[in-house]
């Protein structure tokens, strides 16, 4: 239960991504906050870098470098418009895919543990 | 993709204060985690991206728990109690960047990388360059039939008369002419052969999202030949002046010119041989940086 559990995270990451930065920009350590406030979600650097730098060479997001005060230059992401358009899609899908599997969960009701 | 907007403007702290050993404590740190990245065979602007992020990331931490020091500082134990926090170098390969995008279902761990196939090749054709140089040594130098010369001739009185048939080398028998053809030939292709694997090796394992590794072998394979003939060409430009003084030590007489010529040009050699030595330094530390 528990490696499906963190697979099915693992796999949700660059959704969760995505949503974050739908409507504001933010740096890489800034992100990784806003995402471990939810409880669902426990990321780590190892993750969620290395994802923002695919996400940036795929083009889905921007980065802006702006000063930072006491390292090397910050970076802030951006959604770039294949990025919108490619959270859509995805939000989409996944919600789809709740719903069916809402559908069959509710159908059939918890067996008694 | 880098947007030239101005920069955010966030209120800016005071910087914070490391003393030399956490500095080098920290640097230890990125190069470990790069070093890994750099297995994984990432480009060298996403390995900056990510040790950029990490490094804000932990000056960020450190600068809260500094926070009511004026200036912050950081010492060496709290730099480690950050680190114990974060993800080991290693974790940084098990999450690597050019994994293909997850699926909202979740994968499975990606299967180990395979060792990337032209380089492969690329780095056995040297072998067989070798081999080939070998064989072409050896057929061109083996007698596989003297000569034989009439009988009863005096080789005491006179010049010796042309053989009945004459020495027949290696190379000149079936056997060489087909060793020539498929073992040489091919194999002394090897300076475009390997050169071009190399290549082909660095742009696949590049475009492999993780999946191949073998990124210094395939830098080693793009430039074996480069480099080998680029030293052949320095070493014939630095040991030119030793050559002079070769053909003006053959026209000194007196033995004390001799030795002086013999020990400018020892010298000149070790100068030589250094130069080279540090030129290739750079050469192949620029290239295994890039």
């Amino acid at each position: 239960m528990k490696s499906w559990s963190a697979q099915l995270r693992k796999g949700l990451v660059e959704l969760a991504v995505l949503a974050a930065l739908r409507d504001q920009e933010a740096y890489g350590y800034q992100l990784l906050q806003t995402l471990n406030q939810l409880p669902a979600f426990q990321l780590t650097e190892s993750t969620v870098y290395p994802l923002l730098a695919r996400l940036t060479k795929d083009r889905l997001v921007s980065v802006r470098v702006g000063p930072s005060p006491h390292g090397p230059p910050r970076r802030y992401y951006r959604l770039t418009p294949a990025g919108q358009q490619h959270l859509h899609d995805m939000k989409s899908h996944w919600q789809q895919l709740t719903q069916s599997l809402n559908q069959l969960l509710d159908s059939h009701p918890d067996p008694a543990p | 993709m880098t947007d030239p907007t101005p920069p955010n403007p966030d209120p800016t702290p005071e910087p914070l204060q490391l003393d030399a050993n956490t500095r080098a404590r920290l640097e230890r740190h990125l190069d470990a985690v790069e070093d890994v990245l750099r297995r994984y065979a990432q480009h060298r602007a996403t390995r900056s991206a990510i040790l950029d992020e990490l490094e804000n990331q932990i000056l960020d931490k450190l600068t809260q728990q500094a926070a009511d020091n004026t200036p912050p500082t950081a010492t060496l134990d709290e730099l480690h109690a950050v680190l114990a926090e974060m993800d080991p170098p290693e974790a940084y390969a098990r999450n690597s960047i050019d994994l293909p995008a997850p699926s909202p279902f979740g994968f499975p761990d990606a299967p180990p990388p395979k060792l990337n196939r032209a380089t492969l090749l690329g780095l056995l054709w040297i072998a067989w360059f070798a081999l080939a140089a070998m064989a072409l040594i050896f057929l061109y130098t083996t007698v596989a039939q003297p000569a034989i010369y009439p009988p009863e001739v005096g080789l005491r009185y006179g010049p010796r008369p042309d053989p009945i048939t004459p020495t027949i080398y290696a190379y000149q028998t079936w056997w060489g002419s087909l060793l020539i053809v498929l073992l040489c030939f091919p194999g002394l292709l090897a300076p475009i052969a390997t050169t071009g694997l190399g290549w082909i090796g660095l742009k696949q394992i590049q475009a492999s999202n993780g999946r191949e590794h073998g990124q210094a072998l395939a830098k080693a394979s793009a430039w074996f030949f480069p480099i080998a003939v680029g030293n052949l060409i320095l070493l014939a430009i630095l040991s030119a002046p030793i050559m002079v003084l070769g053909v003006l030590g053959s026209q000194v007489t007196a033995t004390r010119h001799e030795i002086t010529l013999l020990g400018v040009a020892f010298v000149l050699a070790v100068l030589a041989l250094y130069a080279a030595y540090r030129i290739n330094q750079r050469v192949i530390t620029r290239l295994c940086n890039a």
